[in-house]
């Protein structure tokens, strides 16, 4: 009997786009990282149409309602009213704008150079260049990063900007320290051997082989640091470092309502509430992603 | 051993460096950046004259080069940090005043991260996989997710407004004559004041917990998934084989090797107890280290501002050093690679 051997026309398989479903499979049967993507797709939502959302937008200025002055948590004003009876969910609300914006500024300015830097000391390994950045690196993780950033922010102005600033120079040597371990050992690789030998450019390696390769770890890195950069840029608007009063910023409310407690305890609570409920989002979802993308390695 | 002195010679030279190159950064920033902080420090009605002297005499007046290495000649021959254009005292006198309140804070802090860390992980790690590990994986994540100030702010409301269990701010003043280190507590407990040195001990109980819980949950999860990597390990299965007791099992073959990413993660801990302890020394106004930066730092005080930084540098590589010497110590293996 002969062997019929059917042939059909093979369905074409982007490997990519099958990597990314095997990868969404599993990142969506943990409902903890579920909960964590959902926590940030709404966090993020709510702070882009803050001012829709936000009961009485008005708030987020310089208003003043006399007669409503510190009135509690209710159907009324969700989190109750401040001082000059502000409404302050709808403060909250705007503050988490600002929050978010200082973590993406953070990390768009902090990343790019920091994995740069990483990549270079990684690629001139070895060399001059090599040793001064790494040594720079280990300068400023000598420092915590809050007093860093403080000192920073400080020494140019004291507005939002600079804080963003003053944490990104605390920031990029964490990445540029995880790009040279990756590029570090991705090099004892044998493919990446092979390739070496067979003449093709190092740049060329570093950029085609190396860089997708390393994306994972420093995307999921960079899910677990929004929490932190927000941690921080909150420590900072606690002291007065950042977003300026009147705007509300998630910290300066928090410190603002410390001399009024116990009682009005809700000026300082929900706000603080309001970081944990973030941080906790982009921690789980760090961490489903690290689940998920870290399959391969092992 | 010869080993160990040449590593401790190299990382004290490369420390050094660091050190070195840590300052003068501080300082061109300090200098590059607009503001003049000795007009600041005397205020705008203070006449030109006397701001012109007082340039003069802190080295203002001159190129960075030159006065940077004026100033690094006074920390090494006389151990002389400059003067405070804030508190207006020498910068080394106002670190000797509040470094080491934050130091006796820290202390306590890092007993009890060592201690409840490594029991809750153990117990975790027993428990794998039952309520008990999932409670506390549960509240240990919570414990990781919520910053140090957050934490302070419920005890606050908690144990000191509500019950009125701790007092909701503040050190108890300690008498002059009793003052030898520094720190609040050991002075009084050196005196023999028990009473006393119970009334620090019950103020210093809110923000020890506040700075603590976090790193004791952080701690916690990296001993608990350290232990349970070893419990599964070949070496545990054969030793239970050859009927060496649970208990020795735990504790010396289980723990010993579990003790090094512990190690190494509370080592990092410690050395960032201070800077995490900026906000918690505000909430309850604890006059120690950390506060002391943050008003230098705002005042933009320089002199200060440049010590501050480098103490900080300081107990970083200290506890770096500590932490290879611990683990090099727990870790055979490292132990013999050294020694090759």
């Amino acid at each position: 009997m002969v062997n019929t051997v059917n042939i059909q026309t093979v369905k074409k398989v982007n490997p990519r786009a099958e990597a990314m479903k095997k990868a969404w499979y599993k990142f969506s049967r943990n409902p903890l990282s579920v909960l964590g993507l959902v926590v940030v797709v709404g966090v993020i939502f709510v702070a882009v149409f803050a001012t829709v959302l936000a009961p009485h937008p008005e708030d987020a200025g310089l208003s003043i309602h006399m007669t409503e002055t510190f009135q509690a948590p209710g159907l009324a004003h969700l989190a109750g009213t401040d001082e000059y009876g502000r409404d302050v969910f709808s403060r909250i609300l705007i503050g988490l704008r600002y929050s978010l914006a200082i973590g993406l500024l953070v990390l768009a300015i902090s990343v790019p150079f920091g994995v740069l830097m990483g990549l270079l000391a990684g690629y001139y390994k070895g060399r001059l260049i090599e040793a001064i950045i790494m040594r720079f690196t280990e300068l400023f993780m000598s420092i915590p990063p809050l007093i860093l950033a403080m000192v920073i922010c400080t020494m140019f102005s004291s507005k939002y900007i600079f804080a963003a600033i003053g944490i990104a120079v605390a920031w990029w040597p964490w990445y540029t320290r995880i790009t040279y371990n990756l590029v570090t050992s991705l090099s004892n690789e044998l493919y990446i051997v092979y390739t070496q030998l067979s003449g093709v450019k190092m740049m060329k390696i570093i950029i085609q082989e190396m860089l997708p390769n390393i994306m994972s770890p420093i995307l999921t890195k960079m899910s677990l640091d929004m929490g932190s950069i927000i941690i921080t840029a909150s420590s900072m608007s606690f002291v007065g470092l950042g977003v300026q009063p009147p705007t509300p910023s998630l910290g300066e409310m928090i410190s603002s309502g410390i001399k009024y407690l116990p009682n009005i305890w809700w000026l300082t609570i929900m706000p603080a509430l309001m970081v944990v409920l973030v941080v906790l989002g982009f921690n789980l979802l760090g961490d489903g992603l690290s689940d998920v993308l870290s399959v391969e390695e092992k | 051993m010869q080993n160990t002195f040449v590593m401790l010679v190299k990382r004290a030279v490369h420390f050094i460096l660091v050190l070195m190159l840590l300052s003068f950064l501080i300082f061109s920033f300090i200098r590059l950046i607009p503001g003049d902080p000795v007009r600041l420090s005397l205020g705008v009605m203070a006449p030109e004259e006397t701001v012109q002297r007082m340039r003069h005499e802190l080295y203002f007046d001159r190129p960075l080069v030159v006065q940077y290495f004026h100033w690094l000649q006074g920390v090494v021959t006389k151990g002389d940090f400059g003067q405070s254009l804030y508190t207006h005292h020498a910068v080394s006198q106002d670190i000797a005043t509040y470094l080491p309140r934050s130091l006796e804070l820290a202390f306590y802090a890092a007993i009890l991260i060592l201690i409840f860390g490594v029991l809750v992980g153990t117990v975790s790690a027993l428990f794998k996989n039952t309520w008990i590990d999932n409670v506390i994986r549960f509240l240990s994540y919570l414990g990781v997710v919520t910053p140090p100030y957050v934490i302070a702010l419920f005890l606050l409301i908690l144990f000191a407004y509500t019950l009125k269990w701790f007092p909701i701010g503040g050190v108890p003043s300690i008498p002059e004559e009793i003052v030898k280190t520094g720190m609040p507590g050991l002075d009084a407990l050196l005196a023999g004041n028990w009473a006393l040195y119970g009334k620090v001990l019950k103020s210093l109980v809110l923000p020890t917990l506040s700075i603590s819980l976090g790193s004791i949950a952080y701690q916690a999860r990296i001993h608990r998934s350290s232990m349970i990597e070893n419990i599964n390990a070949d070496y545990i299965a054969f030793a239970r084989v050859a009927g060496v007791s649970s208990t020795r099992l735990v504790m010396k073959h289980m723990m010993k090797p579990s003790f090094i990413p512990t190690f190494t993660i509370y080592g990092l801990q410690v050395a960032a107890l201070l800077g995490n302890a900026f906000l918690i020394e505000v909430i309850f106004r604890y006059p120690g280290f950390s506060q002391y930066s943050l008003n230098v730092i705002l005042n933009k005080d320089p002199y200060s501002i440049v010590a501050v930084t480098f103490v900080f540098g300081v107990i970083f590589a200290v506890v770096n050093l500590l932490i290879d010497l611990g683990v090099s110590w727990l870790d055979p293996r490292i132990r013999l690679k050294a020694s090759e």
